[in-house]
């Protein structure tokens, strides 16, 4: 077992890092270039587009925690740092989904520039 | 035959290692590396720097406890306040934690020594160093003034004239080389050097925290390491960073600052949270509950806590969307962090806790951080943060966070650990004295603090009216100050006199799980005599006659042998031994190192920059002297390690722990070239007077050129490696990667000058040229790199067992051909792209 598994381990998180940095980045750089004056299926453009950034990251997100309840219906009973590590890829992944749900709530919310 | 069990008594092995760990006396003592040296040597500074800082607390309530106080001038004022900030976070809390974690972690981990000792040594001097030049400005009247968070344009030129701000920067910048040096050491050392069986799933709740607080420290710190940079570039030569009237923006600093501020909290409070979740479970008998969900929520935490940093500027006016989504993140944060607190709760109540000293203090920080956590929610909520901003409320809420998540912590620490590092134990009557004069006296300093800010009083002003009405609460602030420093005193008396009153202790007083316990009071500069595989996580709980069989020298490594300072290198994650790793002894080159960079930082400090660039090049030779002490020069066998295993040296097996370091190291380079890359885009953005005059027209040869040099590098070290290993000559791929290496170096110099764009005329300018420097400095290295490994391969310091240095020169080759692509990228496209 690699040290790249450790990494999976930790993936929910970075997944999450980069769902934040891009909602964050995306709403300075789409305010600054005027995309929320654009409508688009009733709402504004910018709003669309953070609100597919939150769906892709939650997306990503649900398949690395359902690969990791695999791993971990797989390892559990083993003993060992195999079924640590699955457990804390779960709890980890768990972390990563929901704070992205809260992080990404307001998308749907708040209106992007005022 | 197991070894160790070679006719060597416990008295006769320990007597060959200690000959082998020995240290010098005298003057020598600068070449010491050994990690309790080191450790305790960044704990009593840090502790002295404590007490200065204490001091100027004291002088802060004298002034502040009565309206219009003429204590101390504003002038005056200003340097205290600044000074107790920048002392408190930076010279005390920092360096304390990388102390007691360089003095803990090997003995927790059953190690016999740090990664890379050496380093921590470097660390030490450079933190010591820099940190004196901040107390010798204050001592001479000079000491910065701007706050400990210098915010732009207070201390800019225009300002903050005089070298009042240039000394808070070189001076933090030296500090923090320190602190991302000792960031490299713990992510390696607890990944790399742990005892044989200890797996992730047995490693000691400590180190895990202390792996994440490493991590944090190697991503957090450089962004205000390149903060510091750009602000001293601006001060010194009038690259308009932040200046808006130039394309720049104070609020670039406000990012970079608080991108390094705010995970700084929680790089305090993790190994505070770290103590606690390694005594608490003594005190309470049993082991800890949810060993799994507390290492998740400290991974969690560590994260997290990098999308805090705007919270600092709701104030600044930016758009709601952006505020919910820190306010969010901000709230996020306190779960893992109750995960925790839940798991101390449950511990003690499914355990038999007896209340002794340690865990008296630990009850003191459950309650004081309770606080702060939960007005950290309350200022987490914007509208409630846009009234208490910048007020006392605040000021209350940060010490209950850091005093409650630190400082109580790290007094339980105190009374827990001494008994083991010094052989003696505290006095308890002292002990509880100070407890109660401590948290008496900083609840009536802070609590009443809140409403003080409540009330209206903001920070940072040296005096406030009569008719306000405040001057009841902050007289109560003051008292209760005086309070706490007597505690603080009572606690200074106890550990200067424990040492030589206190009683002698057996080894293991509080009847401990972990490893550090199995060792002699005071331990034994090598630690162990031999290393025991380890098969649970309080191998002293299930093997209680371990310290015996240890010292007996029944378990791995039992062997002194050539005169090597031995230590296991195992695999990260199942914790097996897969090599031995010889660490190295005592050496100049540290203090050396340190020194010349001290010049270099001085001689910047009193614009002599031709001297700065001799101190800059004398770092570098002795860092490149010091490097060429590494390694042999003829191929090893492999070694008798234990349990009938033999295994290589470590610089003959693959991924030792000097690639890990390089690899960590990178980490923190990044995160210095990602803020960078930030603060460009953050300027085209978002600063006023844009666009430019003019953008980079450098002609596009130039660029395809500088790419070119860099594939051909990346592909040629790449080579050189592979020829290596299979014993062909790597010489010629060398020389190759070393002129590419010119080419790309010489081309990143050239762009700005090339391009026309002059970096004092405009941010953008200076960002291109900050950008270009930056890579052309790490092409530079890399050609320098490849002449270093072109001697060693005629000196016969590698070959195809020993590649390290081909591994590492590969390694920094990827990473100057992959940025140095990004760079060139950034350069040339995006004014097309930001222009349509």
């Amino acid at each position: 077992m690699s040290a790249a598994r450790l990494l999976l381990a930790v993936s929910g998180l970075i997944v999450w890092s980069s769902g934040f940095v891009m909602l964050y980045a995306g709403l300075s750089i789409g305010c600054k270039a005027g995309v929320h004056q654009t409508g688009v299926l009733g709402a504004n453009l910018l709003t669309a587009l953070l609100f597919v950034v939150l769906i892709v990251h939650l997306a990503v997100l649900a398949g690395l925690q359902w690969h990791a309840l695999t791993l971990w219906r797989r390892e559990r009973g083993t003993g060992g740092y195999p079924a640590f590590l699955a457990a804390l890829t779960c709890l980890v992944t768990a972390v990563g989904l929901a704070g992205m749900l809260a992080v990404g709530l307001p998308v749907l919310m708040v209106p992007p520039c005022d | 035959m197991r070894t160790g069990v070679t006719g060597l008594g416990p008295l006769a092995r320990h007597r060959a290692l200690e000959r082998i760990w020995r240290n010098p006396g005298g003057l020598g003592r600068l070449q010491v590396v050994n990690h309790s040296v080191v450790g305790r040597r960044f704990l009593i500074t840090g502790m002295l720097f404590f007490f200065f800082g204490g001091v100027l607390a004291m002088l802060m309530r004298a002034q502040l406890a009565t309206p219009e106080s003429a204590f101390l001038s504003h002038a005056a004022y200003n340097q205290v306040f600044t000074m107790h900030g920048t002392v408190m976070m930076f010279l005390f809390a920092i360096p304390v934690i990388e102390g007691l974690s360089l003095y803990l972690l090997p003995k927790l981990l059953g190690a016999r020594d740090l990664a890379f000792p050496r380093l921590s040594a470097f660390g030490y001097f450079c933190y010591l160093f820099g940190g004196g030049m901040l107390v010798v400005s204050l001592l001479m009247g000079a000491a910065p003034a701007s706050g400990w968070f210098m915010y732009t344009p207070l201390s800019s030129r225009v300002y903050s004239p005089g070298m009042q701000a240039d000394v808070w920067l070189l001076g933090i910048t030296f500090v923090e080389i320190s602190a991302v040096a000792v960031g490299v050491e713990l992510c390696v050392t607890v990944l790399k050097l742990r005892t044989a069986g200890m797996s992730l799933a047995r490693m000691p709740l400590f180190a895990w925290y202390m792996l994440v607080t490493g991590a944090m420290i190697v991503v957090g710190f450089p962004p205000l390491i390149l903060g510091s940079m750009l602000l001293e570039l601006e001060r010194a030569f009038g690259w308009p960073f932040f200046d808006p009237g130039r394309g720049g923006d104070p609020l670039l600093w406000q990012h970079l600052f608080w991108l390094f501020g705010h995970p700084e909290v929680y790089i305090i409070f993790l190994p505070g949270a770290a103590i606690v979740s390694t005594i608490l479970p003594v005190m309470a008998r049993r082991p800890m509950v949810g060993y799994t969900a507390v290492v998740a929520s400290v991974i969690a935490t560590g994260f997290i806590s990098f999308g805090l940093w705007v919270h600092h500027m709701f104030a600044v006016g930016i758009p709601q969307m952006a505020q919910a989504f820190f306010s969010a993140a901000s709230m996020v944060v306190a779960v893992p962090t109750a995960v925790q607190f839940f798991a101390w709760l449950a511990t003690l109540w499914m355990g038999r806790p007896v209340l002794r000293l340690p865990m008296l203090y630990l009850a003191g920080f459950l309650v004081v951080f309770v606080f702060g956590g939960l007005t950290g929610v309350m200022v987490a909520l914007v509208p409630f943060d846009l009234q208490a901003h910048d007020t006392h409320f605040v000021v209350a809420h940060m010490h209950y966070v850091l005093v409650g998540g630190f400082v109580f912590p790290l007094l339980a620490a105190a009374y827990y650990w001494l008994p083991q590092m010094t052989g003696h134990r505290p006095s308890d009557r002292l002990g509880q004295w100070a407890f109660w004069l401590i948290f008496i006296g900083f609840n009536l300093t802070f609590f009443v603090m809140h409403f003080t800010g409540l009330a209206g009083m903001t920070r940072r002003v040296y005096t406030y009216p009569a008719e306000l009405g405040l001057e009841g609460f902050n007289l109560l602030s003051s008292f209760g100050g005086f309070v706490m420093a007597m505690g603080f005193a009572a606690f200074a008396i106890d550990l200067l006199l424990h040492y030589r009153y206190g009683e002698p202790t057996r080894r293991n007083p509080w009847g401990a799980g972990t490893l550090e316990w199995a060792m002699l009071s005071p331990p034994p500069l090598y630690n162990f005599a031999s290393l025991p595989r380890v098969e649970s996580r309080e191998p002293l709980w299930h093997r209680p006659e371990l310290p015996g069989s240890m010292a007996g020298g029944r378990h791995w490594l039992g062997l002194p042998r050539n005169g090597w300072q031995e230590t296991l290198g195992v695999d990260p994650m199942s914790g097996e031994p897969h090599s031995i790793v010889v660490l190295p002894g005592p050496s100049w080159w540290p203090i050396a190192c340190a020194l010349a960079l001290a010049a270099f930082f001085v001689a910047f400090l009193f614009s002599a920059y031709v001297w700065a660039a001799a101190g800059a090049l004398a770092a570098l030779a002795v860092a490149l002297r010091w490097g060429w002490d590494n390694g042999l020069r003829d191929d090893a066998p492999n070694f008798p390690a234990g349990d009938g295993v033999v295994l290589p040296r470590h610089d003959h097996a693959v991924a030792p722990p000097g690639w890990w370091g390089l690899a960590f190291a990178l980490v923190a380079d990044a995160a210095l070239l990602a803020s960078l890359l930030f603060g460009y885009f953050f300027l085209w953005t978002v600063a006023p007077a844009w666009p430019p005059e003019r953008f980079l027209d450098a002609p596009s040869w130039l660029a395809i050129a500088v790419a070119g040099a860099l594939l051909t590098g990346v592909l040629a070290s790449r080579r050189a490696r592979l020829g290596a290993g299979s014993g062909h000559a790597t010489s010629g791929w060398l020389w190759l990667a070393l002129v590419a290496a010119v080419i790309a170096s010489a081309g990143f110099f050239a762009t700005p000058v090339a391009g026309g764009v002059s970096p004092s005329s405009h941010g953008y300018a200076a960002s291109v040229a900050a950008l270009s420097g930056y890579a052309a400095v790490h092409a530079a290295m890399a050609a320098l790199w490849c002449g270093f490994v072109l001697l060693r391969w005629r000196f016969r310091f590698v070959s195809a067992l020993r590649s390290l240095d081909l591994q590492l020169l590969t390694l920094w080759w990827g990473y100057t051909g992959t940025t140095g692509l990004v760079i060139l990228a950034s350069l040339y496209l995006a004014p097309g792209a930001f222009a349509q």
